[in-house]
């Protein structure tokens, strides 16, 4: 690892990690194809209808792919953009903490953790046909003390998350 | 004449946006690789990255540098 801002303390070990859900991901990147082949469709389609009406017999065919290649570029950036949220977006879970680390966008990044004494309940939440069939949803997590309570989106196998992070608390309990 | 004129502005004007994207795919190149090497969890994945994003933004540059130049 050559993580910046994940500093764990000597006794510390990451007993998970999780992102969010590839069907999050999917969505993302499905809507990024349908936005790249878009202007070819539209570009057949409505060169179509202008032969059938004799309107043009399309002969602006350099100018279209020139714009095209320039869209999939922006496209491809676009994309790039969108892996990088996801593989930055990440939750661990050591001995001691729970620790959220979450991309926003290119410049906009925040890293949270509540240590696991201070938890309180952990509520895992299933909303929807999609998430229930692939296994996802919301992770809620209520801690002591004025800190916020802790809410992540769209992680997979929230019961098994749950769990160790049950387990990860009891035992750090009982060896305080 | 005047066909003339604006087959050459068009040319100009594509340069510039083919120069002026490459300068932003740079930029961009630049800040992803940023983030994925100084946050990422793996040094190989991040590489692997890399090499995808400019080998694929290298291939779609080629081809608007041909369709440009075919106008």
């Amino acid at each position: 690892m050559h993580t910046q801002l994940l500093q764990l303390d000597i006794d510390e070990e990451i007993l998970f990690r999780v992102r969010k859900h590839w069907f999050i991901f999917g969505v993302e990147v499905f809507s990024i194809i349908v936005v790249a082949i878009l202007p070819l469709f539209l570009y057949v389609l409505i060169g179509n209808i202008l032969i059938e009406h004799n309107l043009t017999t399309i002969p602006y065919t350099g100018y279209f792919f020139a714009l095209y290649s320039g869209w999939l570029i922006i496209v491809w950036m676009s994309l790039f953009s969108i892996w990088t949220n996801y593989y930055l977006d990440v939750w661990i879970l050591t001995t001691k903490r729970f620790i959220a680390r979450d991309q926003k966008g290119l410049f906009n990044r925040t890293t949270a953790s509540f240590r696991l004494e201070r938890l309180q309940d952990v509520i895992i939440s299933i909303n929807g046909i999609i998430p229930t069939f692939l296994n996802f949803g919301t992770l809620e997590i209520q801690t002591a003390g004025e800190e916020s309570n802790f809410k992540a989106y769209g992680l997979p196998n929230l019961e098994l998350l749950k769990s160790k992070i049950l387990d990860a608390a009891g035992k750090l309990n009982t060896s305080i | 004449m005047d066909s003339i004129d604006i087959k050459e502005i068009t040319q100009s004007v594509s340069e510039v946006i083919f120069y002026g994207l490459i300068v932003i795919f740079i930029l961009h190149a630049i800040m992803l690789a940023y983030h994925w090497f100084a946050y990422g969890e793996n040094k190989k994945i991040s590489t692997l990255a890399l090499g995808i994003y400019l080998i694929g933004g290298g291939i779609l540059f080629l081809i608007l540098g041909i369709s440009i130049s075919s106008i």
